[in-house]
């Protein structure tokens, strides 16, 4: 195990049992958290990297269960972690920014609560007053104004942004090693989304945690970003750093997500559309999962790739790329 | 008395119409039928209450109400036998025969009850719903004040001003009763009212009547359906108490509230006289109740999409 | 407002000649069913007697009984506690065991124990209760003879409340507060049994919409300790909760009506059935009006305790 890397995820598989069939919503994802860095995972709607990230501490509901895998944190398997020393990792070493703040919080408690809450559930000696003054300052770190007067509003009386700012908050209040954000800014303004953003790289440079953040914006991805891990249809396509992905992208399912929007870093002639829709989850292709959409799918196809490394740090699963 | 069956008739069809197009799924439909007993056995609980309500007094072994004055003194409350499955009362009338008389008083009370109130639930509803403002006012603070009272203790006190008998329970219940269609009608409405294709609907210049009676009726109707069935099984429910307390159906009627307060007064030696009729009671509300519980399960999206989800675990 | 106008379209809805009656039936003078009419304000319009009887509910004059020959409100404060306290016990009951039920079956969801919930919901809600009473006691007093099937007791020495287990508990006097519960015992089960499954079964579904929002998943994704994650449970399911105990306790008065009958429990239910029979108009829009105050009353409880809980909400 490489000496940086915080976390690491091996051959993790997610399913879902439902009447219809198994939904393999993951299925093989492999992929590593490095200390301090910010790693994007980019995908379509589907591909399973929400499913992904909660797994990570154990976080699926039935129907779904995890089938496979091993999750090292630091060393240490959290996927076979009794469920008491887990919940001491959750929201402690691992903290979660959900997608919409407004239903993240509980609308019966004050904002400060949730945050004095978060610290008081990690803490054994800690009074609640003493958490809440600890809320407070939080609150001024993420940039909320007039914080002592926020922190007693109810989850109505904010904003979406504010609301936003309050769920990191809770993130951030036992300064955790690893905070994953999954698509933390989707339900935002767009105004207000750079803002976020800004904040929770900001965050990161101050508390020197990682970030995984989930996203299917590549416009962030360049924002942000250390590093990238691509993923489709339940398993990682592609990892790279960021600017090696956007200026030299292997899979073809990568150079299909770049050429559908404005790349950044590299001019195109004009956007293209990935060919075909997503696959049914249920009865996937044979072989590459890409394969039935891809231009340049040959007979190799038809069996499944592995995730291989091509060149540093730039892992592909992709036949054109063989040895 | 005819506008009342034809606006009977037409809430059928339409509520027919709706079901087929909001279960889309009919297989589905059928896999929650198959998945639960209960909801069958409520069907068929129902269906039969509804055959013996119709056909009870013809296929009834004994007269229901003629006494046979030779034989009353050999024939006088016996307890249940292979002759007499429910026992005899004290006139030696056949209790068993008695019972299914009094399926068809229950059938009719709940139809006509229904059949007043769900037509006026209906159109002050869907007016209130519909039109807002001082009409909405007006329609809805009317039925606040009817709902400011628990419903049966209203129904007695109208019952018993209106008079013992069946046609002033029947009445009483519906003066009572329709209130809360039309808050379930308008709650519905004012949700349908605001989706899109009520809007293109009136962009394009459909006239208002034709918005109200073909989009908003028949979508609001769902919720409706389901709250009518568990209501039959209420309302069946609500009268038989009315009859207990002496109120509704008068002797000789043989309605099943009324036959358990008469074994009252032979009890407890001769309990088959009351608890018989009783268990007439509860049987056919329990097929109403579950049959509905099933219907909100088969119509409510939120819970298909957890049946479809519901794994092998 | 509306309610005493209801109150009174009801006893006006048919035309009858109630002072007839009163003044002693067929036989009756003609110059005594004038003096009742004439004290019943019946020779007045009906708007005159509406406005008339509006003024009267306010200002305390419910009438007099025309059966028990005294005012309707002594009557009323009478028979008032022995159902009051019969509704509060059932109503404790249906809470104290509908709410831990519903907590089961949700945890539990799709188990037998779910099942069994559903199953005595529906029961509940389709059993008479009337018929249910005297199910009950033909088991617990004339088959197994272990408690009384009857009345409210011997009343405790001292009264306070006028409710006999309140009174009992407050003078110390155990003896009598064995007696109280026991006669309680069959009414208040009976009653409490129609709405138990009803209650355990809203809990059960509003603790699992609770269980699935996001804002639950968030209390796991932060670690929270079972103390912590269970208070957000509890507090968001109450709001529903409330609602339908606030409903149930509408079902309870009404069922109370029916089933004092049956146990010869003295409360307005034994009350108004007697006034039903001698045709007492006064009596029956009193213990109407009563029983739809106090519903009214416990329904706005229900609306501050709403307010309470939930920020959202202002009065």
């Amino acid at each position: 195990m490489h000496s940086s890397t915080l976390l690491e995820v091996k051959d993790l598989r997610v399913y879902f049992y439902t009447y219809a069939g198994v939904v393999k919503a993951v299925d093989g994802v492999s992929l590593s958290v490095h200390r301090g860095e910010i790693l994007c995972i980019v995908g379509e709607t589907g591909c399973g990297k929400s499913v992904m990230s909660r797994a990570l501490t154990r976080m699926v509901k039935p129907p779904g269960r995890i089938v496979s895998g091993e999750v090292l944190f630091e060393g240490v398997d959290l996927l076979k972690l009794p469920e008491k020393e887990l919940r001491k990792i959750r929201g402690r070493e691992i903290s979660y920014v959900y997608q919409d703040p407004g239903n993240a919080l509980d609308p019966l408690y004050t904002a400060g609560f949730h945050v004095a809450e978060t610290i008081l559930a990690h803490s054994s000696s800690a009074k609640f007053n003493e958490a809440w003054g600890k809320a407070v300052g939080i609150f001024r770190e993420v940039l909320i104004p007039d914080p002592e007067a926020k922190a007693k509003s109810y989850p109505h009386e904010l904003s979406g942004g504010m609301k936003q700012r309050v769920v990191i908050a809770t993130a951030v209040a036992n300064t955790p090693k690893l905070i994953i954000a999954d698509e933390p800014t989707t339900a935002l303004d767009v105004t207000i989304q750079a803002q976020v953003m800004e904040l929770i790289r900001g965050l990161r440079d101050k508390y020197s945690s990682s970030v995984m953040l989930i996203t299917h914006n590549l416009g962030v991805v360049a924002e942000v970003c250390d590093r990238v891990a691509v993923m489709y249809a339940g398993k990682v396509v592609e990892e790279a750093f960021v600017e090696e992905l956007f200026t030299n992208p292997l899979h073809p399912y990568t150079q299909g997500l770049l050429e559908a929007v404005p790349n950044p870093l590299k001019k195109i002639e004009r956007l293209r559309s990935i060919h075909g829709s997503v696959p049914n989850m249920i009865d996937l292709p044979e072989g590459c999962r890409f394969s039935p959409r891809c231009p340049h799918a040959f007979q190799f196809c038809n069996k499944e790739p592995e995730l291989v490394e091509r060149s540093k740090g730039h892992l592909v699963s992709c036949w054109l790329y063989r040895r | 008395m005819m506008l009342k069956k034809i606006n009977g008739a037409l809430l059928k069809s339409n509520a027919l119409r709706s079901v087929g197009s909001l279960v889309h799924d009919w297989g589905l439909a059928f896999e929650v039928v198959k998945r639960s007993p209960l909801t069958t056995a409520g069907l068929i609980i129902v269906a039969a209450f509804t055959v013996l309500g119709i056909i009870g007094p013809y296929i009834a072994p004994y007269n229901p109400i003629e006494i046979d004055f030779s034989t009353v003194a050999l024939k006088r409350l016996q307890p249940p036998s292979l002759q007499h499955p429910f026992g005899t009362d004290e006139y030696g009338r056949d209790l068993f025969s008695r019972v299914l008389a009094g399926a068809r008083v229950s059938l009719m009370v709940s139809l006509v009850v229904m059949s007043i109130t769900v037509p006026i639930g209906l159109v002050l509803g869907l007016i209130a719903g519909y039109y807002g403002g001082v009409i909405d006012e007006i329609i809805m603070r009317v039925t606040d004040v009817f709902l400011s009272f628990p419903g049966l203790v209203l129904a007695i006190a109208f019952s018993a001003t209106l008079g013992a008998g069946l046609f002033s329970a029947m009445l009483a219940l519906s003066i009572v009763w329709w209130p809360s269609y039309v808050r379930v009608v308008r709650a519905q409405v004012l949700v349908v009212r605001e989706q899109l294709f009520i809007e293109a609907a009136k962009a394009m210049g459909v006239s208002t009547r034709r918005i109200l009676f073909k989009h908003i009726l028949p979508n609001s109707i769902t919720p409706l359906l389901v709250l009518v069935t568990l209501d039959f099984g209420s309302v069946i429910l609500a009268s038989s108490a009315l009859s207990f307390i002496g109120l509704g159906a008068q002797p000789p009627t043989p309605e099943w509230g009324r036959l358990v307060a008469d074994g009252r007064r032979w009890f407890p030696e001769k309990w088959w006289y009351s608890f018989f009729p009783g268990l007439a009671i509860l049987i056919t509300v329990l097929g109403f109740n579950v049959l509905g519980d099933g219907l909100r399960d088969i119509l409510d999206p939120r819970f298909r999409r957890r049946l479809e989800f519901r794994g092998v675990e | 407002m509306g309610v005493i106008v209801l109150t009174f379209v009801v006893s006006h809805v048919i035309p009858a000649d109630p002072a007839r009656l009163w003044a002693g039936g067929v036989k009756a003078r003609p110059e005594v069913i004038e003096l009742m009419r004439e004290k019943y304000h019946l020779n007045l319009p009906i708007h005159e007697q509406l406005a008339l009887y509006i003024r009267d509910v306010f200002m305390g004059n419910w009438r007099d009984s025309p059966m028990t020959r005294r005012p309707v409100l002594v009557d009323l404060a009478e028979y008032f506690p022995a159902t009051a306290e019969l509704a509060i016990v059932a109503g404790l009951i249906q809470v104290a065991l509908g709410v831990p039920l519903g907590l089961l079956a949700a945890l539990k969801r799709d188990t037998l124990l779910d099942h069994l919930v559903r199953v005595l919901a529906l029961i509940g809600v389709s059993a008479p209760a009337f018929w249910l009473a005297i199910t009950l006691q033909w088991v617990f007093y004339y088959s197994l003879g272990l408690l009384p099937a009857t009345g409210r007791g011997i009343p405790p020495p001292q009264t306070y409340t006028g409710l006999y287990v309140l009174d009992s508990l407050l003078a110390g006097n155990w003896n009598a507060l064995t007696i109280s519960l026991r006669h309680m015992a069959l009414p208040s089960l009976t009653l409490a049994f129609t709405g138990l499954g009803v209650i355990a079964r809203v809990v059960r579904n509003t603790t699992l919409d609770v269980l699935s929002s996001e804002f639950m998943d968030f209390a796991e994704a932060r670690g929270l300790n079972s103390f912590k994650f269970y208070r957000h449970l509890i507090k968001n399911s109450s709001i529903p909760i409330i609602t339908i105990a606030g409903l149930q306790f509408g079902m309870l008065l009404s069922g109370a009506i029916v089933i004092e009958t049956v146990f010869s429990w003295p409360g307005i239910g034994l009350y108004t059935v007697s006034a039903i029979n001698s045709l007492d108009y006064p009596a029956i829009m009193g213990s109407t009006l009563l029983i739809s105050l106090v519903f009214i009353a416990v329904n706005f409880a229900v609306d501050i305790a709403y307010a309470i809980i939930d920020p959202r909400v202002r009065l």
